[in-house]
């Protein structure tokens, strides 16, 4: 019985086979390099800022030490956004140094992320270091605003400040 | 049994259907990145111009209120983060240079623009923040409610603002 369908599907022809082997054409370059660098510096500033549309390995999407999956990561920056809802019209009616320190923190961690989001969207196909460059930046600012809670007035403070001008 | 013979005589393939019946490595000379990667390079080579995609589009709402969203969040952190670091390069602390401020006397108009100017992303950003988070949590997809809620942010926005700068009056501390 099983012979016979067998057969009956090899009478077909190959067409109908469900598993399909077929070999690599002969006409297939498979010697094609993308070359980053061409002889002239000129060209080669070209090609180093052109876009990687991929592929990517699972390797470089998982990036390298993260010790948390991207959809925890994706949770908690909503956990963020969800605590600035209630921070923020908080922060109308109470002021002082505790409320300094939280605007501060949810604000600039929020916003990191945002702009972390916006330059792997746009830019890091063409510069690949420039999430690098603002992480530097955000942490400098980040002590900034910590420096003026401290040392200076806070930041609810110098919003009142400047809106008695 | 005849039938065998005959079909032995007739086609090949049933040579071809033994062969698959014994699992065998791949016999591709490349791996499926490899092969991406050629295709964006012989792509490269060829030139071909890039087809229109934002000249083409004509403005609608989603697109006006997710593109200010983005803006104005852009703009809310580099002048934090910008703010920040020239506080920290500033000579004096920031009662002295609020007082440098004041002392130059500017008319009321730049006060009120400058107060819009500050005022208007934090609540653009914070209204349509909250219709964001209810897209995450699942609600208001529909096009009638998104539509809805974008004019009606729009319309709250202009309300708190204008209450932020002209109702809100702070004393100088």
């Amino acid at each position: 019985m099983a012979t016979v369908i067998l057969l009956r599907a090899c009478l077909r022809g190959p067409k109908n086979l469900l598993l399909q082997m077929r070999p690599l054409p002969k006409n297939a370059n498979t010697e094609i390099l993308s070359k980053q660098f061409t002889a002239t510096p000129a060209l080669a500033t070209i090609e180093y800022f052109r876009a990687r549309r991929g592929p990517f390995t699972p390797e470089e999407k998982r990036g390298k030490g993260h010790l948390m999956m991207a959809s925890t990561h994706w949770k908690v920056e909503r956990i963020v956004a969800i605590a600035m809802t209630g921070i923020m019209p908080a922060c109308l009616f109470i002021q002082g140094s505790t409320m300094d320190h939280l605007l501060t923190t949810f604000v600039y961690l929020h916003g990191f992320w945002g702009i972390d989001g916006v330059l792997k969207d746009y830019l890091v196909k063409f510069v690949p270091w420039i999430g690098k460059v603002w992480y530097v930046l955000a942490i400098i600012g980040f002590a900034g605003l910590v420096n003026f809670n401290y040392n200076d007035v806070g930041i609810t403070k110098a919003i009142q400040m400047l809106w008695s001008l | 049994m005849a039938l065998l013979i005959r079909s032995f005589a007739r086609s090949s393939c049933l040579l071809k259907q033994t062969s698959m019946l014994i699992p065998k490595r791949s016999t591709m000379a490349t791996t499926a990145y490899e092969e991406m990667r050629n295709f964006w390079a012989r792509n490269r080579k060829l030139n071909r111009p890039l087809s229109p995609f934002l000249t083409v589009y004509k403005p609608h709402l989603a697109m006006m209120t997710s593109l200010t969203h983005r803006v104005t969040g852009v703009v809310m952190q580099v002048a934090l983060t910008g703010g920040s670091i020239i506080l920290l390069c500033l000579p004096g602390d920031f009662r002295q240079n609020l007082e440098y401020v004041r002392q130059l006397s500017l008319g009321p108009i730049i006060i009120i623009a400058f107060k819009y100017i500050l005022a208007f992303p934090v609540v653009y950003h914070f209204l349509n923040g909250i219709r964001h988070l209810a897209w995450d949590a699942g609600y208001g997809f529909s096009l009638k409610t998104l539509y809805k809620s974008g004019y009606f942010v729009m319309a709250l926005t202009a309300v708190i603002t204008t209450y932020f700068v002209f109702g809100i009056k702070c004393n100088a501390l």
